[in-house]
C-alpha cells in the first residue's frame, strides 16, 4: 500500500489547532498533577529575598501589559507574598502606562491572600506602596537614581510620597536592597543600565518564557542575580514560597498551567517528529 | 506615520511613479499590540498580498503575523531588531534578516556611498571589540595559571572603566 | 521658504541629539532633569503624533463606512468601539470602578489575552511546516528544539532522574541550560553588540543631517 507522505505533510491547520485544543484542555480539567523540579535560575531571585531581614526595603516593578497577565500574574503574586510574608517593605512602581491597571487588581488579589494567610490586612503606606505609572522611561530612572521622592512626587492614589511611612528612609535607588522587575519585553535593559550600573542596585528578573532565554548573559555577568521565566519559572517559585512559608492556601495558578504547557510541548515534537518522518520518506519515495 | 508616508511618496517619486501614490494606503491601524496585530491579520486574510515585509521592531505578535501572511501563500521577508523575535520569523517566513542585517540591507541594495561608509564604520568598530574580546579573555584565561602582575593591573583598568 | 523646511528641522535634530548625549554622561541633579524634561517633552509630542493617527483611523474607516466599501461593517464596529471608550474616558474619568476601567479589564485584556493564547496553534502549526531537517543545519536546529522543549517540563525533568550520576551529562534538563546559556547566549550577546553598533551609527547619521528621509524630499 503506497502512502501518500505528500499528504501527511500538509495536513489540514485546523487539524492541528483541534489537537492543540484538546492538548491543552484536557490536562486543564483533569489535572496531572506532575512534579515541579526547582532550578537554580529561580533560586537565585528566591534566596536573594530569603536573605534579607525582616524590614528591608524592597522595589518591585509591574512593568507587563495587559495580554501577559495569564503568564505573568502568578510569579508576580508569589514573588510580592513571598516579599510580604518575609515582612520586607515592599514598594512597587512602572515604567510602563498599562502598570497601574494591572498592579491595582494584583495588589486587591494578594490583600485578599495575605489576609487569609496572616489573619491581619495590610497596611498601604506601611506595609506597602505603589508609586503608580512614571513617565520619562530611563530618566525616570536616573531620577530615580538621584532622588526618589523629587522623581516620583505622588503615588498612584495621589498621596504626597512625602507623607508615606514606608518612604521614609528612602531617598535613593540605592537604599532598596533589592529589586524584582516584573516584565515582558526588554525594560530590564533599562533597569540594568541605569540602575546596577549607576546604583549597584542588585536586581533580579521575572518575565515571559520568551524573553527567558535573553536574560543569561546578564544573568552570567552577574548583572541579574536569577530569572523567573514563563508558566515555569512561576511554579518554582510558588512551590519554594508554599513549601516555606506553609500557605493555608498554597499558590497555584502556575503549577496548574504547567500540566497543559507539558502535555502541548510533547505534542508539539510529536508533529515535528511526523512531520520529519513524512518527508523523509517521501524523498526516499522519490528517489525509488 | 507622517513619517512613513512621507518615505512611502519618495519611494514612488524615486520609482517614476509618484501618480501611483495613495496616502490613504499609509494609515495608523493601533497603539496596542494586538489591536494592531488582529487588524493586520485581517488585512492580510482579505486583501491577500502577494509579498509581505516585516522590518522593525516586534514583540509576540511576530508570529501571530508571519503565521497568518503564510496561510495567504504569500512570500515573507523578514528583519528585526528584536532578538526574541528572531527564531519566530526564522521558522515562519522565507528569508530573514537577522540583527544589523537590517541596517545593512540599504547598503547592500543601494551602494550609496554614505551608507556604504555606515557599514564599513560599523564592521570596523565590531572587529576592534573582537580584538579587544580575544586578548582580555586570553589574559584572563593566562592570569587564572600564572596570577602575572602585569595582567593583574590591565584588568584592574578594564574593571574600573 | 528653504530654511524653515530644511535648517531648521536639521538644528532642532542635532541639538536635541547632542544634548541627550551629553547629559547621559554629566551625573549631576541639572542633567538628570535635562534628561527628565525632554522625556516630558517627547511623550507630549508622541500624545499628539497619536492624535495624527487617530485623525487617519476615522478618515479611512469613515469612508469605509459611509462608501459601503467590502469590509465595512468592521470599520462600523472599530469606530463605535473606539468612540465608546473615548466617550467613557473623558467623561466619566479613567478611575478604578469608572466605565473606562470596567471596559479596560473586562473587554480589552481578555481580548488582548485571546490574541496572545492564538500563538499557541500558530506555533504549533509553524513548527509542523518549517521544523524539516532539509540540512545540517536545520536539523541541528531540529535536534534543539525538541531537547529544549523535553528540558523545560517536567517529562524532561522525570527523564533525567532516571539516569544515574555518572551519565549525568545526558540529563536533559542541563543540556537544556548548557544550550540556553552558550551557544544561545553567545549568539544573543553577538547580535546585540552588531545591532549596538548600527544602531549607534544610524543615530550619528541622524543627528549629523547626514540622514534626512524622515524629512521626505523637496
Amino acid at each position: 500500500m503506497r502512502i501518500n507522505y505528500q499528504k501527511i505533510m500538509s495536513i489540514d491547520r485546523r487539524i492541528i489547532y483541534l489537537i492543540v485544543a484538546l492538548a491543552i484542555a484536557i490536562p486543564t480539567l483533569h489535572p496531572l498533577n506532575l512534579p515541579v523540579f526547582i532550578t537554580p535560575d529561580v533560586r537565585g531571585v528566591f534566596e536573594q529575598i530569603e536573605a534579607l531581614p525582616p524590614g528591608s526595603p524592597v522595589l518591585v516593578t509591574v512593568d507587563y501589559e495587559p495580554s501577559t497577565t495569564p503568564e505573568m500574574d502568578p510569579m508576580a503574586k508569589a514573588i510580592i507574598m513571598h516579599c510580604l510574608l518575609r515582612d520586607l517593605k515592599l514598594v512597587s512602581i512602572s515604567y510602563l502606562i498599562y502598570g497601574g491597571g494591572i498592579a491595582e487588581k494584583l495588589f486587591k488579589d494578594i490583600q485578599e491572600l495575605y489576609k487569609f494567610q496572616s489573619g491581619r490586612e495590610l497596611v498601604y503606606g506601611k506595609d506597602y506602596a505603589y508609586l503608580g505609572y512614571k513617565p520619562g522611561e530611563y530618566a525616570m530612572i536616573i531620577g530615580l537614581g538621584q532622588d526618589l521622592k523629587a522623581t516620583t512626587k505622588l503615588d498612584h492614589y495621589g498621596n504626597s510620597v512625602y507623607e508615606l511611612d514606608i518612604l521614609k528612609d528612602l531617598n535613593k535607588l540605592e537604599n532598596f536592597k533589592y529589586m524584582v522587575c516584573l516584565h515582558d519585553d526588554s525594560y530590564i535593559d533599562y533597569w540594568i543600565i541605569y540602575g546596577y550600573e549607576r546604583t549597584g542596585i542588585r536586581i533580579g528578573s521575572a518575565c515571559t518564557a520568551v524573553m527567558a532565554p535573553g536574560m543569561y548573559p546578564f544573568l552570567q555577568a552577574g548583572q541579574i542575580t536569577g530569572v523567573v521565566g514563563g508558566l515555569k519559572g512561576g511554579s518554582e517559585y510558588e512551590k519554594l514560597v508554599n513549601e516555606k512559608y506553609n500557605l493555608k492556601k498554597p499558590l497555584n495558578q502556575a503549577r496548574a498551567g504547567m500540566d497543559a504547557q507539558s502535555v502541548i510541548h510533547m505534542v508539539i515534537i510529536l508533529f515535528m517528529l511526523l512531520g520529519n518522518f513524512a518527508f523523509i520518506m517521501k524523498s526516499r519515495q522519490e528517489k525509488n | 506615520m507622517s513619517v512613513c508616508q512621507e518615505i512611502v511618496r519618495d519611494a514612488y517619486t524615486n520609482a517614476g511613479r509618484p501618480e501611483e501614490y495613495d496616502s490613504t494606503d499609509v494609515f495608523f491601524i493601533a497603539g496596542e499590540q494586538f489591536s494592531y496585530t488582529a487588524a493586520v491579520d485581517g488585512l492580510m486574510m482579505r486583501e491577500k498580498p502577494a509579498a509581505n515585509f516585516f522590518l522593525g521592531t516586534f514583540a509576540a505578535e511576530s508570529l501571530l503575523l508571519a503565521e497568518a501572511g503564510a496561510m495567504t501563500g504569500a512570500i515573507q521577508i523578514a528583519g528585526t531588531d528584536s532578538t526574541y523575535q528572531i527564531p519566530f520569523f526564522v521558522v515562519a517566513c522565507d528569508y530573514c534578516l537577522i540583527g544589523e542585517e537590517l541596517y545593512a540591507a540599504s547598503a547592500y541594495l543601494s551602494h550609496e556611498p554614505r551608507l556604504m561608509g555606515t557599514l564599513r564604520t560599523a564592521d570596523t568598530v565590531k572587529i576592534i571589540i573582537a580584538i579587544l574580546l580575544f586578548l582580555s579573555v586570553t589574559m584572563v584565561t593566562i592570569n587564572q595559571w600564572t596570577n602575572i602582575e602585569i595582567l593583574n593591573i590591565i584588568k584592574h583598568i578594564f574593571t574600573v572603566l | 521658504m528653504e530654511f524653515w523646511k530644511r535648517r531648521v528641522p536639521l538644528i532642532i535634530v542635532f541639538c536635541a541629539g547632542m544634548t541627550m548625549i551629553i547629559t547621559y554622561y554629566i551625573p549631576q541633579q541639572w542633567a538628570t532633569d535635562v534628561l527628565t524634561g525632554y522625556s516630558k517633552w517627547f511623550q507630549v509630542i508622541q500624545g499628539f503624533a497619536l492624535l495624527l493617527g487617530v485623525v487617519s483611523l476615522t478618515q479611512v474607516h469613515s469612508t469605509k463606512i459611509l462608501k459601503q466599501r467590502p469590509g465595512w461593517a468592521y470599520s462600523l464596529v472599530m469606530m463605535i468601539s473606539f468612540l465608546t471608550m473615548m466617550i467613557s474616558g473623558f467623561v466619566w474619568g479613567i478611575k478604578e470602578g469608572k466605565a473606562f476601567m470596567w471596559i479596560f479589564n473586562n473587554v480589552t485584556t481578555p481580548l488582548a489575552s485571546t490574541v496572545f493564547s492564538m500563538l499557541a496553534f500558530y506555533i504549533a502549526s509553524a513548527a509542523y511546516r518549517a521544523f524539516r531537517a532539509r540540512s545540517l543545519e536545520a536539523s541541528i536546529m531540529l535536534i534543539s528544539a525538541i531537547i529544549v522543549m523535553i528540558g523545560r517540563v517536567a517529562f524532561g525533568e522525570m527523564l533525567s532522574q532516571l539516569l544515574p550520576d555518572s551519565l549525568s551529562f545526558l540529563k536533559l534538563d542541563e543540556i537544556t541550560q548548557w544550550l540556553l546559556r552558550s551557544p544561545v547566549g553567545a549568539a544573543k550577546r553577538a547580535i546585540v553588540i552588531g545591532m549596538a553598533l548600527s544602531g549607534v551609527t544610524i543615530s550619528l547619521r541622524i543627528i549629523l543631517g547626514l540622514e534626512r528621509t524622515y524629512m521626505g524630499s523637496d
